[in-house]
């Protein structure tokens, strides 16, 4: 484990041992471990010692961008000085490397021709080898697809497994138990049929990060998803708009993730749930009704009652923005609200309403291009401010909890200003008010920070930064 | 369960070569390891701070020192800079950065180069 002895006498010259060269095989290995494979090869030139060390790294990643592209100078151009392609440069580097683990399989073969039969040969030899951690992103546009082999399900190493592009399989029963060890599951695909897209999480035993980001041309599927272990799911659901049923039993869970287009989706035992980020992604042009929209994703909003952190995205509040009916229960346990997008104002006075505890307060205005909503800021600002019922809420919430408020996209506007004097005054517990701004330039910026700063204060300890 | 070697490793007269610039980089790292393990950009900061202000020797004692205590976050942010500093750089750079010397005999590098010919697209001409 230490390095080659030098006695303390020889402490004066630059030391031989100091030089990352003299670390012990291991380490070294680790470092390049941090490389691609084609990164770590060109090291065998380095000296001696480190001919054969790329050999040795428990990794191997291939990118077919990475290994085809050849530098624009011109005298590669005229004579072309090899003429591997990238199936030849694998396989090569599997007979070269030596017979210890691979840890790791990382292959992108997202351009050029695929070949499934190496792509194959490969998984097939990474799997003899107790590999661990498999990513493997194949052209969606290809014609080929990978055929997941069934000594894949059966690995007993594995833990990750990361597929992306076109991935077929034959679904276990579902008395069976595949992949025993497997922990992380990422899935990106287009489905033609989604009948089966959670049958395969569904049977992982010990699995507790799911992402399935999928692009389904195929409308009314129902799916069942069950996982007594799974903490951390990730959707995006990419539908065109098409509907369909996602039934979910998670009791586990503590991070949802969710985007793209939704439709029904049922939440069973959330009990676990901590944090949530919503990202609705859909084209409002597509949608008829989008008013009812907006109250679908309130409901879907009100489902997560219990849970301590929300983050709601522009494309979100929009929908919220728009609902024509809606009624949120209240979020007793929600300390972190996050907030973006150009609506991001009009809503604001709905969630403080059902958020007597929050916390830390995020709010971020972004400008978009598509879509400009006509109601007032200056309503929506009066209204946290004045209006009675919202008062009470407000008023308790800002005197005992709020301890953070970050403003991004601040624009000194009249009724912005407004409200930040209105919190100051009274949070009576904030510590840090920290305010951003995108498009002042300094001199407005100062203008706008001599102001703030003459804000009559509630909390003696607050911090203002404005940047 | 870490200080327990760190402790360890000062009574080691082995590792004599620990200096106190040693401790205080890895023993605050945990700290500011939690701190800033979501914030991807300020870790990135810190390892250009690092690459700046530490020669590589330093770094070969780091990894050394993270290795001994067992900690393996300081242990892969150490080599992720060294693997860093290292990609796609030109051999001559790498061998500088090393500390290293060619010991091949005439013709075998030309062959290595020749054989990995397609690793060696793309690399800096330093």
């Amino acid at each position: 484990m230490a390095c080659s002895a030098e006695s303390t006498s020889k402490r004066q010259k630059p030391d031989e041992a100091d030089r990352i060269s003299n670390l012990p095989k291991s380490l070294l290995c680790r470092i390049l471990s941090f490389l691609t494979t084609k990164e770590a090869v060109v090291t065998s030139i380095l000296s001696s010692r480190w001919k054969k060390l790329w050999t040795l790294v428990p990794k191997l990643d291939f990118d077919y961008y990475e290994l085809t592209t050849t530098s624009s100078s011109a005298e590669v151009q005229s004579h072309k000085r090899y003429n591997f392609n990238f199936a030849h440069i694998v396989s090569r580097v599997w007979a070269l490397r030596s017979a210890s683990q691979v840890q790791k399989f990382r292959l992108h073969w997202d351009h050029g021709v695929y070949d499934p039969v190496h792509m194959d040969t490969w998984v097939r030899a990474a799997i003899a080898r107790g590999v661990e951690d498999i990513d493997l992103n194949i052209d969606p546009n290809s014609n080929g697809s990978f055929y997941m082999p069934f000594s894949l399900f059966n690995c007993k190493t594995l833990r990750a497994l990361k597929l992306s592009g076109n991935f077929e399989y034959d679904t276990p029963p579902s008395s069976s138990i595949v992949f025993p060890s497997l922990k992380i599951l990422h899935l990106e695909f287009n489905f033609n049929s989604c009948d089966y897209l959670f049958t395969l999480p569904t049977l992982c035993p010990v699995l507790q990060d799911l992402s399935v980001k999928v692009h389904c041309w195929y409308a009314n599927w129902h799916c069942k998803f069950i996982s007594p272990t799974l903490k951390r799911l990730h959707l995006y659901m990419k539908f065109d708009e098409l509907p369909y049923k996602l039934e979910i039993k998670a009791p586990a869970l503590e991070y949802l993730n969710f985007g793209g287009h939704l439709d029904s989706i049922l939440l069973e035992d959330l009990a676990n749930l901590v944090e949530a980020v919503i990202d609705i992604d859909v084209d409002l042009t597509k949608i008829d009704y989008y008013e009812h929209y907006g109250s679908r994703v309130w409901d879907f909003i009100g489902e997560l009652g219990d849970i301590k952190s929300l983050h709601l995205s522009a494309n979100t509040t929009e929908f919220l923005c728009n609902a024509s009916e809606f009624d949120p229960p209240v979020f007793h346990n929600l300390s972190f609200l996050k907030v973006k997008g150009p609506c991001m104002l009009h809503v604001l006075p709905h969630l403080l309403q059902v958020t007597p505890n929050l916390a830390v307060l995020l709010v971020e205005k972004e400008e978009r291009n598509f879509f400009s909503c006509e109601k007032e800021e200056s309503f929506t600002c009066d209204m946290i401010v004045y209006e009675e019922p919202l008062q009470q809420v407000v008023r308790k919430c800002l005197s005992s909890c709020l301890t953070t408020l970050h403003y991004k996209g601040f624009e000194g506007l009249k009724n912005e200003l407004k409200l930040v004097k209105h919190f100051l005054k009274r949070a009576k517990v904030l510590k840090t008010m920290k305010i951003s701004s995108y498009d002042l330039n300094s001199e407005e910026k100062l203008c706008v920070l001599k102001e703030l700063l003459l804000f009559p204060r509630h909390s003696r300890s607050c911090q203002i930064v404005f940047s | 369960m870490k200080f327990c070697t760190v402790k360890q490793y000062f009574d080691d007269e082995n590792n004599n070569n620990v200096t106190n610039g040693i401790a205080t980089t890895v023993i605050p790292l945990p700290n500011k390891h939690l701190k800033i393990k979501a914030n991807n950009k300020e870790m990135e900061q810190y390892e250009q701070e690092l690459l700046r202000n530490v020669m590589p020797q330093e770094l070969t004692k780091l990894i050394l020192a993270a290795n001994y205590l067992n900690f393996k976050e300081a242990l892969d942010f150490f080599c992720r800079t060294v693997a860093n500093a290292i990609q796609n750089k030109s051999v001559d750079y790498v061998r500088k950065f090393f500390g290293l010397e060619s010991d091949f005999e005439p013709g075998e590098e030309e062959k290595l180069c020749k054989e990995f010919a397609w690793s060696f697209e793309g690399v800096d001409e330093d």
